[in-house]
């Protein structure tokens, strides 16, 4: 899924930049843009700006607390320091899981905004802004690719 | 595309949330493995429709929505009872299951909803 979106991402961001050379694509931002700003706004908004509120991060955040709490019971079955310690690891893995999709959430509901911002800057012919706000989402997902790396390099230096 | 989310189904992920937040402390107090294992086997019935009830946010509402939804708030301090007095393992499973069977008809409620208009 992440690899999909980032491919997206990267293809809006070639449009968009390829249509700031073309005034009849202005045109078109310029016709489209509130509905395109809704819908990304909305988007941004079911994605949420945190995992408290109701939206897609609280309900992912959620379903890790459930299995960090799945482990309550094998915890206090485990007879040992090391069955304990097992455990343990176990919990803070999900830990490191649940901050690390939390933050890949947190950077697509940011670079959904920013998309939004590039189309209205494309509409309003301002390029500077085009530019600043396609170097944000880069650099969103060049967080999230970092990320995904250095948890995956951590599990594996785990195991 | 939804304007907004439907609040009587905001209020029910609320519901769910706040239930689930109780069983999570529960498990977090609980001295013995199988009273942890049978909250945590009725915290991921609860989290079933925490993911049910966000896929259906953008629904439209309806009376007969929030009669239900109001079910579920109604029963939801019986479930905190239960809760209170989870050693009695059995009378805590159902009071979880009275609660969700409320939720379920709210959900199958909403699912026959449409998707609220842009």
């Amino acid at each position: 899924m992440a690899a999909g979106l980032a491919t997206a991402f990267t293809e809006v961001a070639h449009l968009i930049l390829e249509a700031k050379a073309q005034a009849t694509a202005r045109k078109v931002a310029l016709a489209t843009d509130p509905q395109i700003s809704k819908i990304l706004n909305l988007l941004a908004a079911e994605i949420g700006d945190d995992h408290t509120n109701v939206c897609l991060r609280t309900t992912i955040y959620r379903v890790w607390n459930t299995e960090k709490d799945a482990l309550g019971g094998p915890f206090l079955k485990a007879s040992d320091q090391t069955g304990k310690k097992a455990i343990a690891q176990q919990y803070a893995t999900i830990l490191a899981e649940r901050a690390a999709e939390d933050e890949s959430l947190a950077g697509l509901h940011h670079s959904l905004l920013a998309l939004a911002d590039a189309h209205h800057a494309l509409a309003q012919g301002n390029d500077a802004s085009v530019l600043a706000s396609l170097t944000v989402i880069v650099n969103d997902l060049q967080r999230s690719h970092d990320l995904y790396a250095q948890f995956s390099s951590d599990l594996k230096s785990k195991n | 595309m939804a304007t907004s989310q439907n609040q009587t189904l905001v209020t029910l992920y609320k519901s769910l949330c706040a239930q689930q937040d109780a069983l999570s402390s529960a498990i977090q107090k609980a001295t013995d493995a199988n009273v942890a294992d049978a909250i945590s086997t009725e915290n991921y019935e609860v989290m079933h429709r925490i993911v049910l009830v966000q896929n259906l946010l953008f629904q439209a509402d309806s009376p007969e929505l929030q009669a239900s939804v109001k079910a579920v708030k109604d029963a939801s301090g019986q479930l905190e009872s239960a809760i209170a007095n989870i050693q009695r393992v059995t009378d805590f499973i159902n009071g979880v299951s009275s609660y969700l069977e409320l939720v379920d008809k709210a959900i199958d409620l909403a699912k026959t909803l449409a998707p609220l208009a842009a």
